[in-house]
C-alpha cells in the first residue's frame, strides 16, 4: 500500500428551486434530462438577468466536464500496460464531448476564461440556475432574498441567530442532487480528494504513524464528516448526517472516478492541458481536432 | 542658423559628465603608496568582502551550480524521493532545443521583453522629463502616484488588474459597454486570445516598471549642471535640442543601467504572466520563459536545462550593455 485515502469531496449539482418552478423544470433523473433542463432554464431566464446560465459551466471547468466523458464510457487517458495514451479521441469520449459542447453553446453563459472557482457567485447573483461543486459549497450560498445583512465580524447571539436563519432560508431555496447518469442513478463524476502517506525516508516513522492513528481515529474522522468532507474511513461517514447534502454527496461519491493512475498525471494537471482543451471545446473548436492535439500532449507528458 | 552653434554645444558637454569619473581611478591610485602596510591591514578590505561573497555563494552560487548539474541528469519525482539520478549528458538540452514549441516560447519571450523594456523606458523617461518641468504640487502628485504603483505588492495589484479585466464583472468591460456604448464588449474576454493577453500583460508590466525608470532618470536629470543647460539655451538650442543633445547624453550611463535591468526583468517576468494565465487564459499558448520553466518544474532536470538556456539568452541579450558598462567604468 502506497497511501491511504484521507478525505474526498464529491461534486453535486445545486439548483435554485424558485427558478426550476418558474421555468416548469423538474429535477432531472437522467443525464439527457439534465441537459434538457439546463437548456430550458437558459431559455426561460426566470430572473431576467442580462447574462443567464441554465447551468454554470465555465470554459476551463474540466472537473465538471469530465463527467460527460466518463458517462459516455470514455476516459482521459488509458494505459496498454506499457504506454499511456490520451483517451479524448476515443469514440466514447467524443460522444461525451459532443454533449459537453452542446451544453457550452446552449445551456451556459459562463465566460470561457473562467474555471471551476467560486461557481456560487453567479448563482447568488441570480445569473445561474444550477452549478456543480463539492457539497461544502452549501455554506457559500448567499441568495439576496435570504441575506440578513449581518456583519461578518459580529459575533453576538443575535447575529448568530440571524445567520442561522439566513442559512436555513438559503438551504430551503436551494436544492441539491447528484448529477444523474445516462441510465439514471448517479453519474460517474470526477473524484476529488486527498491521500496521505508516510514517506519511506521519513526520519520520524514512529511519530508519523502516531499521527496517522490520530487522523484515522473516530474523533478526527467525525470532524471531517461534520464539515462536509467524506472521511477516508467510511464507517464514520454517518457523521455527514442524512440531510439532502449528505445524500447527494454520498450518491455522487459512490460512482466517482479518479483521474488516470499514471505516475506523471500531476504533470498533465500542472501543464493545464485539460483546462486549455475544455476551453477550446467551449469556444466551438472541432472536438476531434482539439482532442487529437490534447491527446498528443497527454501522451508526451505521461510517458 | 542655430544648427552649427548647436553642434558645438553638443560636442562640448560630454566633458563635464566625465569629470566625476576620473575620481575613482584616483582612489585605487592611493593603495600603492601604502604597499608597505603590514599583511593584516592589506587583507582587511578583502576580509570585509567575505560576508557578502559568502551570502552570494550560498544564495545564488549553490542553486546555480545545482541547476547546472541537474540539467545533465534525469531528475524527476522519483529522484526526489531518493532514487539515484542518472547522468544523461546533453539529452535534456537536445530534447528542448529540437522542440519547435520551445523556440516559439523563446521568440515570444524576447519579443515581449523588448516591447516591454522599450515602452517602459520611453514612458519612464517622458515622465522623468515631465517631473523636471512641472510645478511642485504636480510633481509631488506624480511621485506619490508612482510610488504607490511601485510599492504595492505584486499579487495585490494583480488581483486588482484581474478584476478590472474580468470578462463578467470587470470595470473595463463595463466602461466600454455602458458609457461608451460598445455593447459587444460587455462580456469580452481579454485573456483568451494570446495577442490580447500579451497586450493586457504589457499594460500591467509597464505600469509596474515605469516608476523605477522615472525616478532613476529623474535623479539623473537633476545632476545635469544648470550652467550647461543655460549655455546651450544662450546658444539658441530649443528645449527639445537641449534634452536630446545635452541632457540625455549626460545621463546616458544611468539610462544604460536602467535599460539593462529592464531587459533582465522583462525577460524573466513570471508573476504577472502566471496570475493572468490562472485567470483564464489558454496556458500553453501564453507561456513565456518564466512560466514555461515553472510548468516543467516537476521534471527538475528539464526545468534546469531550460533555466540554463534562459540564462544564456539573458547573457546574449545583455552582453552588449555589460561590455559597454565595464568599458565606461575603466575610463
Amino acid at each position: 500500500m502506497y497511501a491511504v485515502p484521507y478525505y474526498s469531496g464529491a461534486r453535486a449539482v445545486f439548483y435554485n428551486k424558485d427558478m426550476f418552478a418558474a421555468a416548469g423544470v423538474e429535477v432531472p433523473t437522467t443525464l439527457a434530462e439534465f441537459s434538457d433542463a439546463a437548456v430550458a432554464l437558459q431559455a426561460a431566464n426566470p430572473a431576467g438577468a442580462p447574462s443567464f446560465s441554465g447551468f454554470w459551466l465555465p470554459g476551463q471547468d474540466w472537473y465538471n466536464g469530465t463527467a460527460w466523458i466518463y458517462e459516455a464510457g470514455g476516459d482521459l487517458a488509458v494505459s496498454d500496460g506499457e504506454e499511456w495514451v490520451g483517451g479524448l479521441s476515443s469514440p466514447e469520449s467524443q460522444a461525451g464531448l459532443a454533449q459537453v459542447q452542446e451544453l457550452f453553446t446552449t445551456a451556459t453563459s459562463a465566460p470561457r476564461d473562467a474555471d471551476s472557482e467560486e461557481p456560487w457567485i453567479p448563482f447568488n447573483n441570480g445569473e445561474a440556475a444550477m452549478f456543480s461543486a463539492p457539497t461544502w459549497a452549501r455554506w457559500s450560498i448567499d441568495l439576496p432574498e435570504c441575506n440578513k445583512g449581518v456583519d461578518a465580524e459580529d459575533e453576538s447571539a443575535e447575529a448568530t441567530a440571524l445567520l442561522a436563519e439566513q442559512q436555513a432560508c438559503n438551504e430551503e431555496k436551494t436544492g441539491v442532487f447528484a448529477l444523474p447518469g445516462t441510465d439514471g442513478g448517479a453519474a460517474t463524476v470526477f473524484a476529488g480528494g486527498s491521500n496521505i502517506a508516510i514517506p519511506a525516508k521519513s526520519g520520524n516513522q514512529e511519530l508519523a504513524r502516531e499521527l496517522m492513528r490520530i487522523i484515522f481515529s473516530e474523533e478526527y474522522q467525525t470532524m471531517l464528516a461534520e464539515n462536509g468532507l467524506i472521511p477516508g474511513n467510511r464507517d464514520y461517514a454517518d457523521a455527514l448526517g442524512d440531510d439532502v447534502y449528505a445524500q447527494a454527496a454520498l450518491a455522487a461519491a459512490e460512482n466517482a472516478k479518479l483521474t488516470p493512475a499514471a505516475e506523471k498525471w500531476a504533470d498533465v494537471e500542472g501543464a493545464r492541458i485539460l483546462e486549455d482543451f475544455f476551453q477550446e471545446i467551449a469556444g466551438g473548436a472541432d472536438p476531434a481536432e482539439a482532442a487529437a492535439k490534447a491527446d498528443q500532449l497527454i501522451g508526451e507528458t505521461l510517458n | 542658423m542655430p544648427a552649427p552653434r548647436l553642434s558645438t554645444a553638443a560636442v562640448a558637454p560630454p566633458a563635464p559628465p566625465r569629470a566625476p569619473v576620473p575620481v575613482p581611478p584616483a582612489a585605487p591610485g592611493t593603495p600603492p603608496a601604502r604597499r608597505r602596510a603590514p599583511f593584516r591591514s592589506r587583507m582587511g578590505p578583502y576580509l570585509l568582502l567575505v560576508p557578502a561573497l559568502a551570502a552570494i555563494a550560498v544564495g545564488l552560487g549553490y542553486p546555480l551550480v545545482r541547476q547546472f548539474v541537474i540539467s545533465f541528469q534525469e531528475y524527476g519525482l522519483a529522484q526526489q524521493f531518493g532514487r539515484p539520478a542518472e547522468w544523461v549528458g546533453l539529452d535534456n538540452y537536445v530534447a528542448l532545443l529540437t522542440d519547435s514549441y520551445v523556440w516559439a516560447v523563446i521568440a515570444r519571450s524576447i519579443a515581449f521583453c523588448l516591447v516591454n523594456a522599450g515602452l517602459t523606458m520611453a514612458i519612464g523617461i517622458a515622465l522623468a522629463v515631465l517631473m523636471t518641468k512641472v510645478g511642485r504640487a504636480a510633481r509631488v502628485t506624480l511621485q506619490v502616484g508612482m510610488l504607490l504603483a511601485w510599492g504595492t505588492p505584486v499579487l495585490a495589484t494583480m488581483t486588482v488588474w484581474q478584476w478590472l479585466f474580468d470578462s463578467q464583472y470587470g470595470v473595463v468591460n463595463w466602461l466600454l459597454a455602458e458609457p461608451l456604448g460598445m455593447e459587444s464588449m460587455r462580456y469580452h474576454s481579454w485573456l483568451i486570445e494570446p495577442l490580447s493577453f500579451y497586450g493586457v500583460a504589457t499594460v500591467i508590466v509597464v505600469w509596474m516598471s515605469v516608476p523605477f525608470v522615472a525616478f532613476t532618470v529623474y535623479a539623473g536629470l537633476l545632476q545635469v549642471p544648470e550652467e550647461c543647460m543655460e549655455a546651450a539655451q544662450l546658444d539658441g538650442a530649443n528645449a527639445w535640442q537641449r534634452l536630446w543633445s545635452l541632457a540625455i547624453p549626460m545621463v546616458k550611463p544611468v539610462l544604460f543601467v536602467v535599460a539593462l535591468l529592464q531587459v533582465i526583468w522583462d525577460l524573466r517576468v513570471f508573476t504577472q504572466i502566471h496570475v493572468l494565465q490562472r485567470a483564464g487564459a489558454p496556458t500553453r499558448e501564453t507561456h513565456l520563459l518564466g512560466t514555461y520553466i515553472y510548468s516543467l518544474a516537476k521534471e527538475f532536470s528539464m526545468a534546469g536545462a531550460m533555466a540554463t538556456i534562459m540564462l544564456v539568452i539573458t547573457l546574449a541579450l545583455t552582453v552588449f550593455y555589460i561590455r559597454r558598462m565595464l568599458r565606461e567604468e575603466q575610463l
